[in-house]
């Protein structure tokens, strides 16, 4: 009945679900996860029929340090479709997190447009652009940034909560995705009583809650080990596969990089 | 919005982070409430006593006591002396013609003087004197008739008049030609030399009485007591404690005695001195004379015994049998021809206004016992002059009700006598709708001496001021000064509370807003995810206000065991004194120091939750404009 690609059915399906209740809800995770298993062994699907997802043109963004002005980016235009899972890499400092932050909204740009899921980001109101952040982006970061005080279990819900999610909905999804990034036992623990991986799995599944189109992810293995680090692509690389979701990775890590579809590099703020 | 469940997860689920630096907030916030809690508690509980203890007695009601125009006022008008000194030469010249009708002597230079001299107005002033009949009838022909009931009522009208009564003193300086003398052990008491250091408390009756309004006594009544007597029956009377101590034959107790042996000794004397009669000895003028010539008689004879050229007196009298028994003649040697001549002597005199001797027992009974202020006393103690500041009393002396009174024919006949002989003997007492009234009418009308001013023999009101022409005085109390000390005590207690207050404002504003400032990451990682700034700024009020909402639980606990400790440990002391102070008709009355305002705790529970809530908003309104991706990479 669902074909996750499609991103009119995705919102279909969550419509369906809100509507049905906990038991269509069950039934949709029990399909989503018999999906997910079934795609993480497909191979690799041409997307350059694909929606795009995120186009930058011509994007500038220059930070004030003290007197000087650096410029973070510079004259960017890049276009990344629908499911594509790209690395942005390149040297401290060439504006990697910065590129990732203006596509995600929480950055603006000081010239040019950045367009992401049909939305001109510098138009929208802090207002629109929270709910952007909310339901259309998943951010992981690498430290991970989960709530200290809440359990894995509330850090998880958290987005739900501010996309008014129903509780049903958010328990079924929290227990979906905690058992796909293997921390069902580890639910209703501190994030402090968690390890590296398991922390930035957390976060993964956080991203993840409000089945975002694009998940943006900032040195998502910077802070764990390289098994870890591993298992943490491959993560993306089945959310990619089971959801269509868009994977943009910042990474200066060759080997992650390596797993992506395409790469994009950054030197001194300028695509090369 | 944040749906409010999830507002609440959030918010419970933050309070539990940065534990130590949060109890820290909730004990010194909930403390400085504390202080709040406490003083309400207190407060409220100390006000609702107070209140309580001043419904007994005069305590809540605001009387003022009119004296008349002084008697100096008749005393030294020179047209009152002319008019008595006719009168006595008409008299004379009357009497003179009767003694010789009669055949019997009379010298009129044995008249008594009608003045005096001396005074405010020099040496040379004349006083009347008002125990002579000419002197009486020359007031009553030429002074204002006008009674002070009448012309006081009209001016004190218009300050919210109550309503307004009358009393009379039984013996007034100027007409004490009668005794009124208790009887003890089946014995008159003694009445003591004037500088008598120690008087018996008995003595002031007669001398020291008083009838008033039955609406003034009643509040002093003795449970069970009443005013009314039917013809016949003992009169009710009020009676000083010290006096009622010495009916019963108690010992006074002494100045350094505890509250608590005061209040058993005012028990005791509630319980037995209920109902207790006693009886006093009435004489007028004419039975005093035979009882002053007894003495007089006995001491001559004795001293004349033996000697051959004393002669004893040919009527000799003696005291009567019995206790306050009319004196009798005990011997009579007078010839038919001396009787008869004193026989004219005697029609001579009635003629002229005299009247026979009257000796006779006249009963009492007491139905209400009067505090004792404890102004004079010789050890300075502050509860006694927080008492006397207190003390709901009709005065010093014994009180009579108006009606029993005139219904007694002895005391009757005084009173009528007093309205008749005295013009001035009348008191009035005006009572107020409130404090505030009756301090007005204080202000605005009793005599102020002004400088430069002396009285004179014709107007001793000339010094006291336009429109102050009344010599007045607070009954029953001190209000004006109590009320006034009491205004300034809340107002002191006010301005202590707020300045906690605002300590404790100011504190939790430290505290609070630190917490939320330190809150830049959390704010941020919110808006990462996308919470919308109204999001976070729900999900921080809450927090605020239910850390307030613990600090004032944290204080209301620990205020109510403060205010609870401090009820118990004062309380007990404090009843027993304020049962004594206000002579609250309930011995067993408690004064309590613990009292629930529950707008009190609401108006402080408001603000503890608005002082959290103020405190938040600004960190919070900072965090909310800053830079996510900052605050997430600074730390």
């Amino acid at each position: 009945m669902t074909t996750p690609s499609s991103s009119t059915t995705a919102k279909l399906t969550a419509l369906l679900d809100e509507f049905n209740g906990d038991v269509e809800a069950a039934e949709q995770a029990l399909r989503d996860l018999n999906k997910f298993n079934q795609r993480a062994q497909t191979p690799d699907i041409d997307r350059s029929g694909a929606a795009v997802v995120v186009a930058l043109k011509n994007v500038n963004r220059v930070y004030k340090l003290g007197h000087n002005k650096v410029g973070a980016i510079n004259d960017a235009t890049l276009e990344i479709r629908q499911g594509e899972f790209v690395a942005i890499t390149g040297p401290s400092g060439s504006g990697k997190s910065t590129l990732l932050n203006l596509i995600g909204g929480l950055d603006k740009p000081d010239s040019g447009s950045v367009q992401v899921d049909n939305h001109d980001l510098a138009k929208l109101s802090d207002r629109k652009l929270s709910v952007f952040r909310n339901t259309t982006v998943g951010f992981v970061f690498q430290f991970f940034y989960l709530q200290p005080f809440l359990s894995v279990r509330t850090n998880l819900a958290v987005p739900g909560m501010f996309s008014h999610l129903p509780r049903a909905q958010r328990d079924t999804r929290i227990t979906e995705l905690a058992e796909a990034v293997g921390l069902t036992d580890r639910l209703d623990h501190l994030p402090k009583e968690l390890s590296g991986g398991q922390m930035q799995r957390a976060a993964i599944a956080r991203a993840l809650l409000n089945r975002p189109k694009i998940i943006l992810a900032d040195e998502p293995t910077g802070n764990v080990d390289r098994a870890n680090a591993r298992a943490i692509i491959d993560l993306f690389s089945k959310v990619r596969d089971t959801y269509d979701t868009t994977v943009i990775i910042v990474t200066h890590d060759p080997e992650v990089a390596s797993q992506a579809d395409r790469t994009i590099a950054l030197r001194d703020g300028k695509i090369i | 919005m944040l749906g409010f469940k999830d507002n609440l997860t959030l918010s419970v689920t933050k309070l539990r982070s940065r534990r130590i630096r949060l109890i820290v907030t909730l004990v010194v916030s909930g403390l400085l409430f504390t202080v709040l809690v406490t003083g309400s508690l207190v407060a409220r509980g100390t006000l609702a006593s107070l209140t309580s203890f001043t419904k007994d007695g005069f305590s809540s009601r605001f009387i003022v006591t009119i004296y008349g125009s002084p008697t100096t006022n008749y005393l030294n008008n020179p047209a009152i002396i002319k008019r008595a000194e006719a009168i006595q030469k008409e008299t004379v010249a009357k009497k003179t013609a009767e003694a010789k009708r009669l055949g019997i002597p009379y010298d009129p230079t044995t008249e008594p003087k009608l003045t005096s001299e001396g005074g405010p107005d020099g040496p040379k002033q004349l006083n009347l004197d008002l125990s002579q009949t000419a002197s009486r009838q020359a007031v009553r022909e030429l002074a204002p008739q006008t009674s002070l009931i009448d012309t006081i009522t009209p001016v004190a009208k218009p300050y919210g008049l109550k309503a307004i009564y009358s009393g009379s003193r039984l013996a007034d300086y100027n007409n004490n030609s009668f005794e009124l003398t208790p009887i003890v052990s089946g014995k008159e008491i003694k009445r003591p030399q004037s500088n008598s250091p120690t008087p018996d408390p008995l003595d002031s009756f007669g001398a020291n009485t008083q009838t008033l309004d039955n609406s003034l006594l009643e509040p002093f009544l003795l449970e069970g007591s009443t005013l009314v007597a039917a013809p016949g029956d003992p009169t009710p009377v009020l009676a000083p404690v010290d006096a009622v101590e010495k009916l019963l034959g108690l010992k006074a107790l002494s100045h350094n005695a505890t509250s608590q042996e005061k209040l058993t000794r005012l028990k005791d004397l509630r319980r037995q001195a209920r109902n207790l009669t006693f009886d006093v000895c009435y004489r007028n003028q004419e039975a005093i004379d035979l009882r002053n010539l007894v003495k007089q008689q006995a001491d001559e004879i004795a001293a004349g015994k033996g000697k051959t050229d004393y002669v004893a007196p040919a009527v000799q009298y003696a005291s009567g049998s019995t206790v306050c028994s009319p004196t009798t003649i005990s011997k009579d040697t007078r010839s038919a021809e001396d009787k008869a001549q004193a026989a004219k002597m005697d029609q001579f005199k009635t003629t002229f206004g005299a009247v026979a001797p009257q000796t006779a027992i006249v009963k009492f009974r007491i139905v209400g016992i009067l505090p004792q202020l404890s102004f004079g006393s010789s050890a300075f103690d502050i509860g006694d002059m927080i008492s006397s500041l207190v003390t709901s009393t009709l005065g010093t002396g014994w009180f009579i009700s108006n009606q029993a009174a005139s219904n007694q024919p002895i005391l009757g006949k005084l009173l009528g006598s007093q309205s008749q002989n005295s013009p001035n003997s009348e008191l009035v007492y005006a009572e107020f709708n409130g404090r505030t009234e009756q301090k007005r009418f204080l202000d605005e009308r009793m005599c102020q001496p002004q400088a430069g001013i002396t009285t004179n023999s014709t107007d001793p009101t000339a010094g006291c001021g336009k429109d102050h022409k009344f010599f007045l005085t607070p009954f029953g109390n001190p209000l004006a000064a109590l009320y006034d000390s009491k205004a300034g005590f809340l107002n002191f207690l006010s301005w202590v509370l707020l300045v906690i207050a605002a300590i404790s404002a100011i504190i939790m504003m430290g505290t609070v807003g630190k917490i939320i400032a330190d809150s830049r990451k959390e704010t941020s990682v919110f808006r990462a995810v996308g919470a919308k700034r109204l999001d976070i700024a729900q999900i921080y009020l809450l927090y605020a206000g239910l850390l307030a909402s613990l600090a004032f639980l944290i204080s209301l606990v620990i205020g109510m065991g403060i205010a609870i400790l401090i009820n118990s440990k004062l309380s007990p002391t404090l009843s027993i004194q304020a049962v004594l102070a206000f002579n609250s008709p309930n011995a067993d009355k408690t004064f309590h120091l613990f009292g629930l305002n529950l707008l009190d705790l609401l108006g402080i529970y408001v603000f503890a939750v608005v002082t959290g809530l103020a405190s938040a908003i600004l960190p919070l309104l900072t965090n909310l404009r800053r830079n996510p991706i900052k605050d997430m990479r600074e730390e």
